[in-house]
């Protein structure tokens, strides 16, 4: 289930970094030609990619927790075990850290392969191409 | 030969398609610091293909070409990058400003890059740059706030800004009205005059060509004159 929604995630991200590309191929062109190499602008779109990685991360766990400490008061009943009143969550820090973990490996994956592309923008057909 | 800016011997290209052009013919030439220099010549003669391979940016050729006396033939792209960066400022027909950040922030870019100087000297140098050409009043507007030709002199402020050998223009006029294209014309003008700036522009325009001090004509991708 998570890694579905991860890879769904991922897609998302690859999508928008690829229309983003199309988008400022101007500006790619123009920092190639004042002096960025090829590597600096894979750098600014994989930075681009982990910062959403990173920003989604983090709401993702904090609203992860509100949510789980709502379900956490769902009265839950069960004769089999007679001393648990609520749903039981748990909270264990382990399974936040695999989340942002997986979170941002995603995001740096679905971001790589667009920032190579960004890299390989020839500077001259775009410039020549007005 | 110690004052030679750029120096290319016999160029040569072609473009492969299903027929090979030979579009550039055993070009060879030199630029001496100081000089105002223009390449002019029909569309198609192949005048903006030769300065893309002069700016570096283009590595498909044949031929040598020396930059500051340096060879360029076998940089690597990040070498050739740095190379651009530092000693050639360009100014394009279309101004190619980034819409996200102020115009004082665009001149900077290629600044803060080079990383020679912090950022809040770069932001001062870029100041005067801009005070060179009257629109430091518009320094912290964006760059779609601007008129076309405000834009232009932005972009030749922001080609200015790493102090370059030398400053390539393609058709840096070819946008714009007729005032705006004589004051920008008046810019290059002052630029070559009194801070003894090297430029080398290729234009279709033969009034701006005559007003250089160094024209080199084209015909055919061969140099006629």
């Amino acid at each position: 289930m998570g890694i579905t929604l991860l890879i769904v995630a991922g897609f998302g991200i690859y999508n928008i970094l690829n229309m983003m590309i199309y988008e400022k191929m101007d500006s790619i062109a123009i920092l190639k030609a004042t002096g960025f190499s090829g590597n600096d602008v894979k750098r600014i779109f994989i930075m681009i990619a982990l910062s959403i990685g990173v920003i989604g991360v983090m709401f993702g766990l904090v609203f992860g927790f509100l949510v789980s400490s709502l379900v956490d008061q769902i009265p839950f009943n069960t004769a089999a075990l007679p001393r648990i009143k609520t749903f039981p969550v748990n909270y264990n820090p382990k399974f936040y850290i695999i989340g942002a973990t997986f979170g941002i490996f995603t995001t740096y994956l679905a971001g790589y392969l667009p920032s190579r592309k960004a890299s390989k923008v020839d500077p001259v057909v775009i410039i020549r191409g007005k | 030969m110690s004052d030679k800016v750029l120096e290319a011997i016999k160029i040569n290209k072609h473009f492969d398609g299903a027929q090979v052009q030979h579009v550039l013919k055993d070009v060879s030439f030199s630029i001496n610091k100081g000089d105002f220099a223009s390449i002019v010549g029909k569309s198609g003669c192949g005048k903006s293909t030769l300065l893309y391979i002069l700016s570096t940016m283009d590595t498909d050729y044949e031929g040598d070409l020396f930059i500051d006396n340096q060879p360029m033939r076998l940089k690597t792209e990040a070498e050739l990058a740095r190379v651009r960066n530092e000693k050639i400022g360009f100014v394009f027909q279309f101004h190619y400003l980034l819409n996200e950040f102020s115009v004082v922030r665009n001149v900077m870019i290629p600044g803060l890059k080079l990383g020679k100087y912090s950022e809040k000297e770069l932001e001062d140098r870029a100041m005067e740059k801009l005070k060179i050409f009257g629109i430091d009043d518009q320094a912290r507007k964006l760059p779609n706030q601007l008129s076309g030709g405000q834009k232009q002199r932005v972009a030749i402020a922001r080609a200015l800004i790493n102090d370059p050998l030398i400053i390539m223009g393609d058709e840096p006029t070819g946008n714009l009205d007729k005032k705006n294209s004589e004051i920008v014309f008046d810019l290059f003008q002052k630029l070559a005059r009194e801070y003894k700036q090297t430029l080398l522009i290729v234009t279709h325009d033969m009034e701006f060509a005559q007003a250089t001090d160094h024209v080199i004509e084209m015909e055919d991708g061969r140099i006629i004159k």
